[in-house]
């Protein structure tokens, strides 16, 4: 249980720091969308590291979004992790990578 | 599938729900820290983009600016003429503010300066040559919000200062302006300056807006249609002047 709090206190670590860098210094790129499809794409799809991920990045964006609903981002990064992940469950096999961390 | 089923699906999205509720009481409060405790790295990350050197655009920018000014002080001259003892000059109040970061997804920027430096929402923000950036859209205690003039929300009614006709210059995002409702007789083309105009009400006459780069005439439209590309480069931006005492 501690491992597992110790694990999602250093992804938002992980995910603040991605978004400095996309706010200051990537003004155009979404480096954070793209994490999050790739994160959810390559790993275990039984694993949670996806949802958490995805919650993270979407809740930050929605704290640096003004013009947008808040929660939008959140809400639909998590529902595109879940969806990916029922598919990759269900109906499509594909290899992971399974040095990512579990959570 | 032992960890996605129903009971599990919903159980995860009433978790997300929940904690999206909690921080929209507090949203205020946790983007003014977020911003306060990391507003020394992002100003850092940040001038790592902006650029030294000014660009081409921008001096070919300080030329249009001068150029403005001419002919705002040539009708400023004939207006004085008329009104003895009316001085039209006024000096504007400025609060120079640095920028940290771009908003992702929206032509929202952040800068330094906020409620506590006496920053309020709709003040209209400039570059040091007095570029039109856009306006200040939320305020916080240590920072604020500037929606610029690129962003879909943005609305200016805008002045073309070679023909003196007017305008529309509407958002786009993706640092874009289009040029909206130029009358089908107009004589403006490519190149000539943009100007906010005081038909609108938002802003005060004369500030840069842009230059205009296309303009299109399809006879289904009623009106004339182009873009404009904005004096400012988000690449040159460090610093902005918010004007305190602007109507």
């Amino acid at each position: 249980m501690i491992s597992k709090i110790l694990k999602i206190f250093l992804l938002i670590f992980f995910w603040f720091f991605i978004l400095l860098l996309e706010t200051s210094l990537l003004n155009s790129f979404n480096l954070m969308l793209l994490l999050v499809i790739i994160i959810n794409l390559i790993e275990d799809p039984e694993s949670n590291l996806g949802i958490v991920s995805a919650f993270l990045a979407g809740i930050l964006i929605d704290f640096n979004t003004t013009t947008y609903e808040f929660g939008i981002f959140s809400l639909s990064f998590v529902i595109f992790s879940l969806s990916v992940k029922i598919i990759l469950i269900k109906f499509l096999k594909i290899p992971y990578v399974s040095w990512l961390p579990k959570i | 599938m032992k960890t996605f089923n129903l009971k599990r699906i919903v159980f995860l999205l009433l978790i997300a729900l929940a904690i999206i509720f909690v921080c929209s009481l507090f949203k205020d409060q946790i983007k003014n820290g977020m911003q306060n405790s990391f507003s020394g790295v992002k100003s850092f990350f940040w001038n790592l983009t902006t650029r030294d050197s000014k660009s081409c655009n921008f001096n070919e920018a300080s030329y249009d600016i001068k150029l403005s000014r001419l002919s705002l002080l040539e009708e400023e001259n004939a207006l004085l003429k008329e009104i003895i003892g009316i001085s039209l000059h006024e000096d504007y109040v400025f609060e120079i503010a640095g920028v940290t970061q771009k908003n992702i997804l929206e032509d929202v920027i952040a800068v330094n300066k906020g409620e506590k430096d006496g920053i309020k929402e709709g003040m209209p923000v400039l570059t040091s040559e007095k570029a039109l950036v856009g306006k200040v859209f939320k305020t916080y205690p240590d920072y604020s919000e500037i929606l610029l003039i690129t962003s879909k929300k943005s609305v200016i009614d805008i002045k073309i200062i070679s023909e003196g006709d007017y305008a529309i210059a509407k958002g786009e995002d993706n640092l874009k302006i289009a040029l909206d409702s130029l009358e089908k007789k107009s004589l403006v083309k490519e190149g000539d300056v943009c100007i906010t105009s005081s038909l609108g009400g938002h802003y005060e006459e004369g500030l840069l807006v842009g230059k205009i780069s296309s303009i299109t005439n399809l006879a289904s439209e009623v009106f004339k249609t182009g873009s404009i590309e904005p004096f400012f480069n988000l690449n040159d931006l460090d610093k902005v002047l918010i004007i305190k005492n602007d109507k």
